[in-house]
């Protein structure tokens, strides 16, 4: 009784001492509407800043959503996919799950493979032309690294098709994408350990600064492409480890 | 009186705010039943995103509610603060969905969402 007793107590004596030091230090807080909280010091030249040079139109809300903070849209996107998989996977078994994730098998998507032999070359074309022509953009890289993703997703899901190898697996990004981390910090260190300016320090002037933007780039694009294709295999993964231990049991 | 009313008006969003947390938290550490914890923590994240919706607040500007092309610098809603409590809505619809899921996998094998019932049971 008397155990039962304190832990009834406890909780409520925890969260008032909780709220008790919260309410403290709310003193500490800035004043509600005020222009010295952080979002209306920090962010607010930067809004404006972001509607004046880009923005066309006056919704600046969907602005920020689809274009300042877009790869956060991509990925929000993403989690809501990966979280609706696993809601399948835990609820859907036996026969229900074949019916789901037949397009899953092994023999691949029939209507892809119609469509993967035209589709391929034109998208490996506009990756090639977005990765020469606006590397020096920025996020190009990370652009052309999910068309490329998309490209490998295309191939993966199509699977007993015309083209017996595709140019870039995981491992060879991987490998790619260490040794351009280390291009990059060896170039970034090089002013720290010689000193001076970026700029200053490329002798050879533009043709510098275009293979930084370049290297930069190319190391954006493994990156997307290693993180697609690391997604891809997760959800492989899953997919089959939930069907060794969940069998056909209905 | 005077005081209580202007420390109120200056940051009485935050009493409430902590309040709706301290409540998610009260639940989260005191419910048995799963799906009412599940619930406290949807009250917590909610407190959170009101908290962080509360510091992009400016009134002392006298323009439009949200910002305008027109007049980029007068404006009493910050939007970037906005855009970010998306992601974290996004994240929150996750947590629900894969929380209900696995729910409903325990009361169909134990017949029950009740904490002390299913320890009982053994797991």
């Amino acid at each position: 009784m008397k155990n039962k007793k304190i832990k009834q107590l406890m909780p409520i004596l925890i969260i008032s001492i909780f709220v008790a030091v919260i309410v403290y230090y709310m003193n500490f807080l800035p004043t509600v509407g005020s222009s010295d909280t952080p979002a209306n010091r920090l962010l607010r030249t930067a809004t404006s800043k972001i509607l004046q040079e880009h923005a066309s139109f006056d919704e600046i809300g969907q602005h920020i959503v689809t274009d300042v903070r877009g790869f956060d849209t991509i990925l929000e996107t993403l989690v809501i996919y990966i979280t609706g998989l696993c809601c399948t996977l835990i609820l859907f078994k036996g026969e229900n799950r074949k019916r789901v994730f037949g397009h899953f098998s092994v023999e691949g998507d029939q209507d892809l493979k119609v469509i993967l032999p035209i589709a391929l070359p034109i998208i490996l074309l506009y990756t090639g032309y977005s990765f020469v022509v606006k590397h020096s953009n920025l996020g190009s890289g990370f652009k052309t690294g999910a068309m490329l993703a998309l490209a490998y997703i295309v191939y993966t899901m199509a699977k007993e098709n015309q083209l017996n190898r595709f140019p870039l697996n995981q491992r060879r990004c991987l490998f790619i994408s260490t040794v351009a981390m280390m291009i990059i910090v060896i170039v970034a260190s090089m002013p720290i350990a010689f000193g001076g300016d970026m700029m200053q320090f490329y002798a050879i002037g533009k043709i510098g600064v275009i293979a930084q933007d370049a290297i930069i780039s190319f190391l954006e694009l493994c990156i997307t492409v290693v993180v697609a294709m690391t997604l891809i295999n997760i959800l492989e993964t899953v997919i089959e480890s939930s069907e060794e231990i969940y069998g056909d049991n209905k | 009186m005077g005081i209580i009313n202007e420390f109120l008006a200056e940051k009485g969003i935050y009493i409430l705010t902590f309040t709706l947390f301290a409540i998610g938290v009260y639940g989260l550490a005191t419910c048995h039943n799963y799906i009412k914890k599940l619930m406290a923590m949807n009250i917590m994240l909610i407190a959170l995103i009101f908290f962080f919706l509360v510091l992009g607040q400016n009134l002392n500007t006298h323009g439009s509610l949200f910002i305008r092309k027109s007049a980029p610098d007068d404006y009493h809603i910050e939007p970037v603060t906005h855009a970010l409590m998306l992601t974290s809505v996004v994240v929150s619809l996750g947590i629900n969905g894969v929380g209900l899921a696995l729910l409903m996998s325990i009361r169909k094998k134990y017949g029950t969402f009740d904490e002390e019932k299913i320890f009982s049971k053994g797991i």
